[in-house]
């Protein structure tokens, strides 16, 4: 029974229900979209279950003939598929819950649900589609639905200005994403991802579109330098931050670079790409999270960090090791932002500066929050532990030693951050009037629910299997490295937020911290030397279009009539002028024709 | 059994006469004979779709009469796949600007008759299987789009009406060269355009020919130095106006381009097509730098018409089957999108009387309808892949990348412009706090609606299912591919 | 019976001698117009007759040929039409009127005369003729200054080239002994002739004919011809010595399909080049219509001489074809003046509010002499192109497409103030049913012999 291709159809029905009637179903809203995800999670299950009973993927017809060669409406079902399936409907479902509460009293809460329901019919289309096309128009669908999301709250220039940044930062990965494909084509003629395992072609074309297509990856997973996006997207309510640019949509590109593995692993040139880029990305972030002050962005920023690292996993080799950090990060990440929701709603501010000691007013957000930082800092026996771990591993076993200290130093510093954000937050006493109070069942319940699984999914193990990867040789050993890190980080923290002791004064490094707290001027750069630019080359094509190419179009009709009135001139009214003329044309023909 | 193809060109003219009866003062009766017309022509052209064989590569419904004998001129009709879509985009837009016409005020008799005589040019031109006639319709629509932009245009619609008027006219003036010319060359004399295609002439003629052709072509299209008429007529054209002239104007260039260039002188094709393709990338390159610096909402989307317009170029310069397909998909595209374009520059221009994109601001909540339909179809235009835009333009591409991959890229590049105009267009229409000004303006109304909707249905259905066009037109299409 | 042939020309003398006699009498002089037509159209009953006369007459001063037989039928048809729009013309005043339309019946005489010669004398003594009735009709008006100056410029410049060209006339004769058009074409074509001199005096002779035709450089007097004559006039003239000049240069030049001297088709493209360029250049910033129509005849002139420089039978059928349909728009834009009565561009602002038939009529023959399709104009300009390039003289074509665009924008200056202009000229307008009937047949005329020109294509098939 094939049935995987309605799973995104339910959420698509709900967002055209919301869309068209929203208005008059107000909170019902809510119920057509989480009914949809839910069904979408059975039919998930029920996918799942065919898979295991050996059905796989399957074709619904042609959608385009392109050179001759027909590119199906397919449907891919295989693990990776059926774990981005269950994550993306099953965190879908809490999310949803939660939002209940958390978007109660806004005045477009119907449209809220609606543009959630089309993510997610679009996110389980993007898994499901079994080639580049049919992925890529599911790819830009999530986009955009990141795109209205972020602007969802429109009125404020800065989440409009957001949406734009966004849309158009993932928008130069995806052009490159494009050229892959369209390279991948032309070298081994297919748009099929069944094909990848056996595609041969120019090696150095094959690399190149390899690194084309990690493009597209880097933009929607935010990687260096593609990254600028992601900070700023949390403009939009968190609940979207946690489900989309946290949980699923951000790993889409994890997914992407999973999907297309067969060619990234065949061409080494390639996967070092992904694994730097990913390095880059995991250290960058990491490093600007630990002096950042908005609670969401420092999420963001970290959610960046643990993107770049899932890259690095996979561009060591790991398959495995990406797909399951992929997994639980999405987990305990979207923990992390509902929680920080949950906070926000509580206390009306993002700055941690702002806040503190909020454990005792929020009990249940608060231990969430505690269980979801565990998880993330890679705190044993918390998901977020054994994931990294296999990364570090695979690091280890495939000799990257850069690459591993690169993964060990984020896990540092990922440790350091969570437990800065959290002693800021939660710890220690108030730093100005709040009245928190603890958020409603709708949204504590989702926390509650994700924070066992951010506790215990590292247990479940690494969906897909690799062959070849079960012998871990050493693996105790850098489990112990890993951990020890890790709790030198938290209590590194400790002690500079909690006990105040001050280590290095903070003068000395105000250098760093400058750096830090300015992103590394990576906006300020991109201003410099991509925006201005290229808004003043549109102003000079105007200009040019305006003065050059139409002027020269006028000025041709100028030049005709100024000869005209030039011309006009020789007509001077007077007999004897006109007399002469004629005698001169008769001898200037004269001498013409005969030469003369 | 009557002759659909004629019935279907003929008609508007029944509308002039029934139009030029009515006493001035019934505006109403003549709207309502406006909608009763094109509405009869859409239905028309539906029922030609359907009867259509998808099958055949040859010339359907044709209809053959001698004309002028002495000049070897004769009434030729036919509908292939290339010339269907057109045609039935032409009979949609044609009833969907009619729609529009309805808030049409001073002298709506005129207006009628201009709008029927436009209907009855744009018909015949992509029916016309004779080269004369083919002209001859060409021309035609000249005289009353100059009207129709002359009389019912913005503060400067004298010099935009002359503008567009001379350079179409010099374009087309070339054409009629190279009409006669191929005529005198071919063997027999002929001005048929079936015969034509296999004639085969010399190639050093070839590509003067071409070029003859194809400059009228590319004024139409328009093709960059060509193009400057374009945002002067569109921004002074009345909405509907607007509507014909991006949706279905700018399509006789192409289809120009496919039923005579490429057929008749296909060595010179093969020599020209790196240059095609390099205008056609400047094209949508520099047509999305231009429509990013606009302040003016409509210009902006004139200028992205130029750019949209680079990928039919590209598709031609392909001189494959995918890049060919992709060129008459985008045409078609193009036709829904812009012309819903510019029906929503149009309602907010009702309300506001300015397109100063900086007079608006945070319309999403005051007008939500107008909201949806404004970045659905932004996002249409833009390319977003699942809307039609994208198929089009994609298939272009792939169409064009094997011959000229650096192009493509650049291109692609191009098509991050694209999104950056767009997008800011909405953030400073759409989004933000509402603007004082804005306060008052009412949402789109039913009749608003009605005419925008069908475009945007079009516009997903062939975005997520776009065979439902191709198939009508793959079969010619690829005829055409083979000769290359 | 060679009398048989001058039926036509000496029944529409004899009726403008009824005309002149009439003119002593006030109430045959109000309805001279009604005789002047009767004539007209008797000469146009008869005509059909004279086919089966003998294709000589007169001791060989007069051809009867299928394209003298054209020429004649043409210029009758002209002549009716600009009799009506003078009957239309307030202008022409009642006391005038009888001597008025006894001229215009005498140049139509004269210039059929004209376009039958055989002979060098005859085409002398006929040009002469008209020429002289042309100076009358152009000062008709006595009062008015331009009309008295224009008449008087006319006669000067006229004189002088019908003096050149009698001055080549009888170097021909010298040279040929004979002025036998046949005769000198056999001798011509034969090299039995001194070559240069013979250049030399063909070219005196075209210089006159050049005059009639306006071609540039000798067009300098027709402007103000145009403007200062009587507007039916300059309608007149813009047609009849015009399509009498074209006539007599196929005669003369073009004898059996060959060129009288080698040089012809350099000649002909040369001066059909200047003469459209400069005539529609000038034209673009006319401000006074009827000048702007004159060079705008300037300018057709050149297109009609380029059909002429292929020399060939399609060439001169070309010519045929376009001389028809040129009658019918030129009459409907200098009758549009009449009917309008506005001489100045800027007075035609808004004239599509005020009386849109006139506007209608107007916009309608300025299009058609724009050359756009489907307007008879384009068939005009088509089948000359087409003639062009059979010939293979792409760039002469090229030239040629070039210029109508240029000559585009002046006709949409007019267009553009009837309809476009925001503000209105209030002029009444001369509301003469006559000239409402005579123009609205030239519309229909500009539209049917767009959509259907195979109707005079038959008529001007040559042998």
């Amino acid at each position: 029974m094939n049935i995987a291709h309605y799973i995104p159809l339910f959420p698509f029905l709900a967002f055209v229900i919301n869309i068209f009637m929203g208005r008059r179903l107000k909170v019902a809203s809510a119920y057509v979209s989480i009914a949809a995800c839910v069904l979408a999670f059975i039919f998930s299950l029920l996918v799942f279950q065919g898979f295991s009973a050996g059905q796989g993927s399957y074709s619904l017809g042609t959608w385009l003939v392109i050179n001759g060669k027909s590119l199906n409406f397919g449907v891919i079902v295989d693990p990776l598929t059926i774990m981005m399936l269950l994550i993306v409907t099953f965190i879908g479902c809490f999310i949803l819950i939660y939002s209940i509460g958390y978007m109660h009293d806004d005045p477009r809460f119907s449209r809220y649900f609606a543009y959630i329901s089309l993510f997610m019919s679009s996110m389980l289309g993007l898994v499901l589609a079994d080639n580049f096309i049919l992925l890529l128009i599911f790819w830009e669908g999530v986009g955009l639905c990141s795109y209205l999301l972020i602007a969802f709250w429109y009125e404020r220039p800065a989440a409009a200005a957001a949406g734009l940044k966004a849309f158009i930062t993932t928008r130069i990965g995806d052009t490159g994403f494009l050229v892959g494909i369209l390279i991948l084509f032309f070298a081994c003629g297919t748009f099929h991802f069944t094909d990848l395992k056996s595609v041969t072609g120019p090696e150095s074309l094959l690399t190149l579109a390899a690194i084309l297509i990690f493009t597209g990856a880097m933009g929607k997973s935010a990687q260096f330098p593609l990254h600028v996006w992601l900070p700023d997207a949390m403009e939009g309510p968190t609940a979207v931050s946690a489900l989309i640019h946290a949980a699923t949509m951000v790993a889409a590109g994890v997914y992407l670079v999973a999907r297309c593995f067969p060619l990234f692993s065949a061409h080494p040139m390639a996967l070092q790409t992904v694994a730097v880029i990913g390095g880059i990305s995991a250290l960058m972030a990491a490093t600007i999270a630990t002096v950042n002050n908005d609670i969401k962005r420092v999420l963001a920023y970290s959610t960046i960090s643990q993107l770049g690292l899932m890259m690095l996993g996979l561009g060591v080799g790991g398959l495995s090791a990406g797909t399951f950090h992929l997994m639980t990060h999405a987990f305990f990440k979207a923990l992390l932002f509902l929680c920080a929701g949950s906070v926000i709603h509580a206390v009306g501010t993002q700055d941690i500066q702002k806040m503190g000691g909020l454990l005792s007013k929020m009990k249940i957000t608060g231990a969430t929050f505690c269980i979801g930082t565990l998880a993330l800092a890679g705190v044993p026996p918390f998901a977020g532990f054994w994931s990294k771990d296999e990364i570090l591993l695979t690091a280890w076993n495939n000799h990257h030693p850069i690459l591993f200290v690169v993964a060990l130093l984020t896990s540092f510093l990922t440790a350091f951050y969570m437990a800065r954000l959290i002693f800021l937050v939660l710890f220690g006493s108030a730093r100005s009037q709040l009245h928190a109070h603890e958020s409603p069942l709708t949204m504590t319940i989702p926390l509650m629910v994700l924070s066992v699984f951010a506790a215990f999914a590292g247990f479940i193990g690494a969906p897909i299997k690799e062959v070849g990867m079960e012998a871990h040789g050493g693996s105790f050993l850098i489990m112990a490295i890993s951990t020890v890190v890790s709790l030198t980080g938290l209590g590194l923290a400790y002690l500079l937020y909690i006990r105040r002791i001050v280590l290095i004064p903070v003068s000395s490094v105000s250098g760093l911290h400058n750096l830090l707290v300015n992103k590394y001027y990576i906006d300020e750069i991109y201003d410099y030397v991509l925006i201005k630019p290229c808004l003043r080359l549109c102003q000079g094509s105007f200009v040019f279009d305006a003065k050059i190419v139409d002027g020269l179009v006028n000025a041709m009709a100028s030049i005709t009539q100024f000869f005209s009135g030039l011309l006009r001139k020789t007509q001077t009214g007077l007999i004897q002028n006109y007399l002469f003329v004629q005698i001169l044309s008769l001898v200037l023909l004269l001498i013409w024709l005969l030469k003369i | 059994m009557i002759p659909l193809l004629s019935s279907i060109i003929f008609l508007p003219l029944v509308g002039v006469l029934l139009v030029a009866l009515t006493p001035s003062r019934l505006d109403k009766c003549i709207k309502y004979t406006g909608l009763l017309i094109t509405g009869l022509g859409l239905l028309l052209s539906i029922y030609l779709v359907m009867c259509f064989d998808k099958t055949k590569s040859s010339m359907q419904f044709v209809e053959y009469c001698p004309w002028l004998t002495g000049l070897n001129i004769s009434y030729h009709l036919g509908v292939d796949g290339l010339s269907l879509a057109l045609i039935f985009l032409t009979a949609l837009l044609g009833f969907i600007a009619c729609l529009a016409s309805l808030n049409i005020q001073e002298k709506v008799k005129e207006y009628f008759i201009f709008y029927f005589l436009l209907m009855v040019g744009m018909f015949g031109t992509f029916m016309a299987l004779d080269l004369m006639l083919f002209y001859i319709f060409w021309e035609t629509v000249l005289i009353p789009m100059y009207f129709l932009i002359g009389i019912w245009g913005g503060p400067r619609r004298e010099y935009a009406a002359v503008k567009f008027f001379l350079y179409t006219l010099a374009g087309s003036v070339l054409m009629l060269l190279s009409i006669l010319t191929v005529y005198f060359l071919a063997q027999p004399h002929t001005f048929d355009i079936l015969k034509l295609s296999s004639v085969g002439f010399d190639p050093h003629w070839q590509m003067v020919l071409f070029l003859g052709f194809f400059v009228a072509f590319a004024v139409k299209v328009p093709l960059f130095p060509f193009h400057t008429w374009l945002p002067d007529a569109h921004v002074e054209a009345p909405t509907p106006v607007s509507v014909l002239l991006a949706g279905v104007l700018l399509k006789m260039g192409g289809y120009g381009i496919f039923r005579i260039c490429l057929p008749f002188f296909k060595d010179a094709a093969h020599n020209l097509a790196p240059a095609l393709a390099i205008f056609a990338v400047i094209n949508i390159v520099y047509g999305a730098c231009v429509a990013m610096a606009q302040t003016d909402f409509k210009k902006m989307v004139a200028y992205s018409s130029v750019s949209h317009m680079g990928f039919v170029i590209l598709g031609v310069a392909a001189l494959n089957s995918t890049g060919f397909n992709g060129a008459v998909l985008e045409m078609f595209n193009h036709g829904i999108i812009t012309g819903g374009m510019f029906l929503m520059v149009g309602v907010l221009y009702d309300r506001a009387h300015t397109r100063d994109l900086s007079q608006f601001g945070g319309l999403s909540s005051s007008m939500p309808f107008y909201a949806f339909c404004l970045t659905f179809l932004s996002l249409a235009s833009l390319g977003l892949p699942g809307l039609s835009g994208f198929v089009g333009e994609f298939l272009s591409l792939v169409g064009a990348f094997g011959h000229y991959p650096w192009l493509v890229v650049l291109a692609a590049i191009g098509l991050i412009v694209g999104v950056a105009y767009f997008l800011y267009m909405l953030q400073r229409v759409l989004l933000g706090t509402l603007n004082p000004k804005c306060v008052s303006y009412g949402d789109m109304t039913a009749l608003d609606l009605i005419s925008v909707v069908p475009l945007i249905i079009i516009t997903f259905i062939v975005g997520f299912y776009p065979q439902i066009v191709l198939t009508f037109q793959q079969v010619t299409i690829n005829g055409i591919a083979h000769l290359f | 019976m060679s009398i048989q042939f001058l039926f036509p020309e000496l029944f529409l003398f004899a009726m403008a001698l009824w005309v002149l006699f009439g003119s002593a009498f006030p109430s045959l002089r109000k309805i001279s117009d009604f005789f002047a037509t009767l004539g007209i159209l008797g000469a146009l009953l008869i005509l059909p007759l004279t086919t089966n006369s003998s294709t000589v007459a007169f001791f060989d001063l007069l051809i009867n040929d299928p394209i003298s037989y054209f020429f004649r039928f043409l210029i009758l048809l002209a002549s009716v039409l600009i009799i009506f729009l003078s009957s239309g013309d307030k202008r022409i005043e009642e006391e005038h009127k009888g001597e008025y339309f006894f001229f215009i019946l005498s140049l139509t005489v004269s210039l059929m005369l004209a376009v039958s010669s055989r002979s060098l004398l005859m085409v002398y003594i006929t040009v002469e003729a008209v020429s002289i009735i042309s100076y009358i009709l152009i000062g008709y008006f006595r009062n008015d200054k331009f009309s008295s100056e224009a008449g008087l410029k006319y006669f000067l410049f006229g004189a002088l080239s019908t003096g050149i060209m009698l001055y080549g006339v009888s170097l021909i004769y010298g040279l040929c002994g004979s002025l036998d058009l046949n005769m000198i074409a056999n001798l011509a074509q034969g090299g039995h002739v001194f070559l240069p001199a013979f250049i030399l005096a063909v070219v005196f002779i075209l210089v006159g004919l050049a005059f009639k035709c306006s071609l540039v450089p000798f067009h300098m007097v027709a402007p103000d011809a145009y403007q200062g004559a009587p507007t039916a006039v300059s309608a007149f003239l813009s047609i009849g010595p015009k399509a009498m000049g074209f006539a007599l240069l196929i005669r003369l030049f073009l004898t059996n399909q060959t060129p009288l001297i080698p040089q012809w088709t350099t000649l002909a493209s040369g001066l059909a080049i200047i003469t459209m360029i400069i005539g529609n250049i000038i034209a673009l910033k006319q401000t006074n219509v009827k000048r702007m129509l004159a060079y705008s005849s300037i300018a057709h002139a050149g297109f009609m001489l380029m059909a002429l420089s292929v020399v060939h039978q399609v060439g001169i059928q070309a010519l045929l074809v376009y001389l028809f349909i040129y009658v019918f728009m030129n009459v409907g834009a200098f009758g549009c003046v009449i009917l309008t009565n506005r001489e100045e561009v800027d007075d035609y602002a808004g004239l599509s509010r005020q009386n849109p038939l006139a506007a209608l009529i107007m916009a309608t023959s300025l299009l058609s002499l724009a050359g756009l399709p489907p307007l008879a104009g384009f068939m005009a300009k088509f089948v000359v192109i087409a003639a062009v390039i059979q010939a293979k003289s792409y760039t002469l074509a090229l030239i040629a497409v070039a210029n109508s665009v240029v000559a585009l924008f002046y006709y949409l200056r007019i267009i553009k103030v009837m309809y476009l202009s925001k503000n209105d000229c209030i002029k009444p307008i001369n509301c003469s049913p006559v000239l409402i009937l005579v123009l609205i047949v030239t519309v229909i005329a500009n539209i049917l012999l767009g959509l259907w020109p195979q109707g005079i294509m038959h008529i001007i098939t040559l042998p």
